[in-house]
């Protein structure tokens, strides 16, 4: 399963207001406006490096919802988003191993 | 001394040697043309601003020449150009004054990125800076000069020019450039506006300019702190609605509506949070001008206390 | 002083001249200037694009407090403009390898973006348009293929534009990704096929002498080709409008200071000026980097050289058209001489780079189009904004 971790070398800058959130990553320039699942997700990987399922088990918690598919590929989608954006990128564990 | 001080003759005599070298907010525009016809507009319209005589720096260079002595007396054309090649197609000379605002908006959007550039209305009244952001054909042009004729003070109609570093919104009061129906609406609102003749067939349509009163020139080097926020939205028949907007959206309508917010980068980003962070911000559905200027007067009473 | 001198320094073009390779070459001597030189320098500067380079030096020399505000302010203005072109092309640098990364390609960044990334001097407050890369002849399509596959757009070129690069240029059509501004130039060699220098550049050679930069999956060009590649950009890939660019030829005189001071950095450049058969082209450039920025060049270097220079009416010709092309001229007395050294040298250019047949094709069919092209109509948008 592949590590998710934060894009070498960014600084991101949030600012936040009630429970929406835009963040500035200052290696692009670029603005991003992002709902509540997007900043816990990209803030979890901000905080430790993970892979889905530890993913899903702390949005889970934090959401207080239920670990199902539906879940899941959310959480999936944005993480694709995130790493072609480059807010994240992902290494397979052996990769890290190695 | 003020443009007014200098008699037609004297305006003349500048604008087709040196050139006119006058102050509008942090700039020093320095205008010459030939364009005989336009100095009679200029000194009507640019009475106010300051001439300046002393030695200096000028941050825009513009000018307005005949664009072509084949055509100098059969439907005689213009062209606007900034130190450097024309930027736009040629226009007849009776465009000449619209034009003529337009390119030297034009090279201010393009150059000024000491500053974060809004695209909004702002005026002031008691120390509340009030921002006005809109899409083009949404009135705020007209909503500006309707409050610029009832006690608030002119930033711009254009450009909120906000000083980066501390978030504060800087004069730049150029005329006001209002469309269409606009200009008998104002005609009607404030007979006291002083306004130019209208242009017919701009790429806009019919084009007037209102003068801005002295008072918004005198003190055009006061910034003002913002406090408020009100997207305006002129529509036709419509009841004066009045909406709170979230921080976060005004936030995305701000930044995605400036003229350099992404030249600017983490500065603007700063910038624009800190702007949303001290205003409150709302929508504005208006038909009514009177009601529209009475309802902001309230919010603003309201925000400063 | 004999009449011509008297005339020269007299003149307003000298005195523009004179005001703007002053302020490049010693910025240290700008606190001194006074308004009106202030406001003229001001104004060449921003038409040769060097407003970003004043700024940088001034800054480093922390003289930014020392020189009036308004001044101050402009190039402030030019450094955020820079400061926001650098972070916007080392980013699509850095999705492009994210694009690529799973094809394993070589990539070369070239001009700009190598200089930035390298962090040479010259980068410094440079203003940049757009991102050039090189990538193995043999690898180009699969390249293409993927970046259009992971959201880079091709640009909509007219048929004879699209045949004409790809059959005789040493690019493919620019690309574009769907949600960003930057066009980016991938290119397969340093030359176009039809160019009558360098025809024995082998893209092989210069990816053996590129190295990896720290920390990063791009290559830069070595000390060698990256000066030859600069003086291929200045001399041989025009613009009509502004002729030269000077800021190419500081570029270069930059390079040279830099990699100059490694004892045998000057023979390689002349032992890989011959390989790639761009002797002539290093005659130049070394020439005028001397004449016009003062550059040391050793003697050396040059006396090897004289071999490569052209016979002497072409030499005259040129030294008279290359400065003239190159340096700004008065922005109140604008020459026409100076516009018609500009075309011609832009002509040479092409010329160089075509075969006369093909030359004829391509300029009466770019004309046409000029002059069939309709009037502009200019709205201000966003990513319009970033003439300066």
């Amino acid at each position: 399963m592949h590590i998710w971790h934060l894009n070498s070398n960014q600084s991101l800058r949030w600012k936040h207001w009630g429970d929406q959130s835009a963040l500035y990553q200052v290696a692009s320039g670029e603005t991003h406006f992002l709902n509540p699942l997007g900043v816990s997700i990209l803030m979890q990987i901000e905080a430790n490096s993970s892979n889905l399922d530890q993913l899903c088990e702390r949005i889970a918690t934090e959401f207080d919802c239920s670990i199902d598919d539906d879940l899941r590929n959310q959480i999936t989608a944005s993480l694709m988003r995130f790493d072609e954006l480059g807010l994240v990128q992902r290494q397979r564990n052996d990769d890290l191993v190695a | 001394m003020n443009v007014s001080d200098l008699t037609l003759l004297e305006l003349r005599q500048r604008l087709t040697t040196v050139g006119l070298c006058f102050g509008c907010g942090p700039f020093r525009i320095r205008l010459r043309t030939p364009v005989a016809p336009i100095a009679e507009l200029l000194h009507d319209l640019y009475a106010h601003y300051p001439v300046y005589s002393e030695l200096g720096i000028d941050d825009y260079r513009v000018k307005l020449d005949w664009a072509s002595w084949s055509r100098r007396w059969i439907r005689p054309i213009v062209r606007f150009t900034a130190d450097g090649p024309a930027p736009f197609t040629d226009v007849p000379v009776l465009r000449a004054l619209p034009t003529l605002e337009w390119g030297t908006n034009w090279c201010i959007a393009t150059r000024a990125h000491h500053f974060l550039m809004l695209h909004a209305a702002v005026v002031e009244r008691n120390g509340c800076g009030l921002i006005l952001p809109a899409l083009p054909g949404h009135g705020k042009s007209t909503l500006c000069a309707a409050l610029t004729h009832s006690n608030w003070r002119l930033f711009s109609d254009e450009f909120g020019l906000v000083r980066p570093e501390d978030a504060m919104l800087i004069p730049l009061p150029r005329l006001i450039s209002l469309k269409n129906q606009s200009i008998d609406v104002i005609r009607a609102f404030a007979p006291s506006a002083h306004l130019s003749p209208s242009f017919y067939g701009t790429h806009k349509g019919t084009v007037a300019h209102v003068r801005p009163p002295l008072n918004s020139i005198v003190r055009m080097n006061e910034p003002v702190k913002p406090s408020l926020i009100i997207f305006p939205r002129w529509q036709s028949g419509a009841l004066l609605n009045l909406e709170s907007i979230p921080k976060d959206r005004a936030f995305m309508l701000l930044a995605t509506n400036a003229f350099n917010y992404e030249v600017l980068g983490e500065l603007a980003f700063n910038a624009v949070a800190k702007i949303v962070q001290n205003c409150d911000s709302y929508s504005l559905v208006y038909s009514d001008l009177t009601q529209a200027v009475q309802a902001i007067d309230e919010l603003a009473h309201n925000a400063h206390d | 002083m004999n009449w011509l001198t008297m005339h020269m320094i007299k003149s307003p073009a000298h005195n523009a001249r004179t005001l703007l390779i002053n302020a490049v070459r010693f910025p240290e001597t700008l606190p001194q200037l006074t308004l009106t030189d202030w406001d003229l320098l001001l104004r060449i500067a921003r038409s040769k694009r060097l407003l970003g380079r004043l700024h940088a030096d001034l800054s480093r020399l922390e003289l930014l407090e020392s020189i009036p505000t308004a001044a101050a302010a402009q190039l402030q203005a030019a450094h955020n403009l820079v400061h926001h072109r650098h972070t916007v092309l080392t980013w699509e640098l850095d999705r492009i390898i994210w694009a690529l990364k799973e094809i394993k390609v070589p990539i070369i960044a070239l001009k700009g973006t190598a200089y930035v990334i390298a962090k040479l001097p010259n980068s410094a407050g440079r203003f940049f348009a757009d991102l050039d890369i090189l990538v193995p002849i043999s690898r180009i399509a699969e390249v293409e293929q993927k970046l259009t596959e992971r959201g880079w757009l091709k640009t909509q070129l007219s048929p004879y534009d699209d045949r004409y690069y790809r059959l005789w240029m040493h690019e493919i059509p620019p690309l574009r990704h769907r949600e960003r501004e930057s066009e980016i130039d991938i290119h397969h060699a340093l030359l176009p096929r039809t160019s009558r220098y360098g025809t024995k550049l082998d893209t092989m050679m210069l990816f053996s002498e590129s190295y990896l930069i720290k920390n990063s999956q791009v290559r830069v060009l070595g000390a060698q080709d990256m000066v030859l590649h600069a003086l291929v950009h200045l001399l041989l890939e025009g613009d009509p409008n502004e002729g030269l660019r000077l800021r190419d030829l500081i570029d270069i005189a930059d390079l040279l200071c830099h990699f100059g001071s490694t004892p045998k950095f000057w023979k390689g450049l002349l032992l890989r000026a011959q390989q790639l058969q761009l002797e002539r082209i290093l005659y130049y450039g070394l020439r005028y980097s001397q004449r016009l920025l003062a550059v040391q060049i050793p003697n050396s270097v040059l006396q090897s050289l004289t071999q490569s220079a052209p016979k002497l009416p072409i030499r005259w010709l040129m030294d008279w058209l290359m400065p003239l092309a190159l340096l700004p001229e008065h922005p109140d007395y604008p020459k026409q001489m100076a516009m018609f050294a500009r075309w011609l040298l832009y002509l040479r250019a092409h010329w160089l780079r075509m075969p006369f047949l093909l030359l004829m094709r391509h300029l009466t069919y770019k004309s046409w189009l000029r002059m069939r092209r309709t009037q502009r109509h200019v709205e201000i948008k966003p990513q319009d904004l970033q003439q300066l």
